[in-house]
């Protein structure tokens, strides 16, 4: 396990992280994070589709519980867990049918799939601090290239 | 009888044709999950290889479940519109019965298994009788180290075991036989044969009452508690 922390102090600041990040992607990456709301995954996520060459809007699936990302350096999908609390529920929403491999998987809320989360995926820990600050740790089954 | 099959239940899709006491076409493709376009191209191209149009079926045959979330809904939501709009009949075939299709004159035990992820398998079995499928085993879900236990207290002897994950099962059962590559996957034309042995017994139904089978985590843990 290799294991990265960071400090940052803004949005902007996460956002850059994670589009730093994502220069380790490849296609079938699990991105499990963790971390209370407004704890920054979101904008992570957003960093890390802006790496993969995605402009346009990207928000939290609070209720599509997915968004698809395509046409980039790699094909995305962002999971919102919040309201996802059973494999039931999880089954529900196609997820399974996204584990083929061809995409880059961003699960938000991983605390309630735990499940889920296989052995292979990146997990990515969220956690605020004073005002803007958040305390990001990145564990990944492999080193990460980027850093 | 003229029945269209078509199978969406996991990464592979098909269609085939039944025509007059006989299979005529098969198209099935293992490339992944794509059925949403790739799906009713295969089926105009089994009618069209079997000389038929839509008009011409009399049953609508789908894989009812279990099986990928999406492709189920794909499936169903493809057969009930062309049945709605010509009015012929539909039946919803159990992924498990399309599996031991192939089995059903082989005078064995089947088992059928499918993927229900962290090694355990949604499972069913039957027993081939007299060129009938008989259910020895209801819907549920285990541990693949458990299904041999399983069928043994059923009486299951010597089973061939078919579906995605049959190799691991085979594996964990004393004295399976693991029924190969070719029956990981159900076929179109499987689909078909099952249709057919459900329309003389009178088991069909309409576009609107066909209903998809979720076999889902929960509902097989009670059934499984049900039967304990």
């Amino acid at each position: 396990m290799f294991k990265y922390d960071f400090t940052t102090y803004s949005q902007k600041g996460t956002e850059d992280l994670g589009k730093r990040f994502s220069g380790a992607l490849k296609p079938g990456t699990e991105i499990a994070m963790y971390g209370d709301l407004g704890s920054g995954k979101t904008a992570f996520t957003r960093g890390a589709l802006r790496g993969l060459g995605f402009e346009g809007n990207v928000s939290s699936p609070t209720f599509a519980i997915v968004n698809e990302y395509r046409g980039g350096r790699l094909d995305a999908a962002h999971f919102d867990m919040y309201r996802i609390s059973s494999e039931d529920d999880l089954y529900g929403t196609g997820f399974y049918d996204y584990l083929d491999g061809s995409m880059v998987l961003f699960m938000e809320w991983c605390e309630n799939i735990p499940f889920a989360v296989d052995d292979s995926a990146v997990k990515v820990i969220f956690e605020r601090g004073e005002g803007n600050v958040r305390y990001i740790r990145i564990e990944a089954p492999e080193e990460l290239s980027v850093w | 009888m003229v029945i269209l099959g078509v199978d969406s239940s996991s990464a592979a899709g098909s269609a085939a044709v039944y025509k007059d006491g006989e299979l005529v076409y098969e198209a099935y493709a293992n490339e992944g999950l794509t059925h949403s376009q790739t799906l009713l191209v295969r089926c105009d191209e089994a009618m069209k290889a079997g000389g038929i149009r839509p008009s011409d079926v009399d049953v609508f045959a789908v894989t009812s479940g279990p099986g990928s979330f999406t492709g189920l809904r794909i499936g169903m939501g493809l057969v009930k519109g062309m049945a709605f709009a010509t009015g012929a009949a539909c039946a919803g075939v159990s992924t498990f019965l399309a599996l031991a299709e192939p089995f059903r004159d082989s005078g064995r035990d089947i088992i059928t298994v499918l993927d229900a992820r962290q090694k355990r398998a949604y499972c069913c079995a039957f027993r081939s009788v007299d060129g009938e499928l008989v259910r020895v085993m209801d819907e549920c879900v285990l541990p693949l180290d458990e299904i041999g236990t399983a069928a043994g207290k059923l009486g299951i002897v010597s089973p061939l075991i078919a579906g995605d994950v049959s190799e691991a099962a085979a594996a964990a059962v004393a004295g399976a036989e693991d029924a190969g590559e070719e029956y990981r996957f159900v076929h179109a034309a499987r689909v078909c044969m099952a249709a057919c042995s459900m329309a003389e017994k009178g088991q069909l139904c309409s576009a609107d009452e066909l209903r998809p089978f979720y076999l889902q985590l929960s509902q097989a843990e009670r059934n499984r508690l049900q039967n304990d």
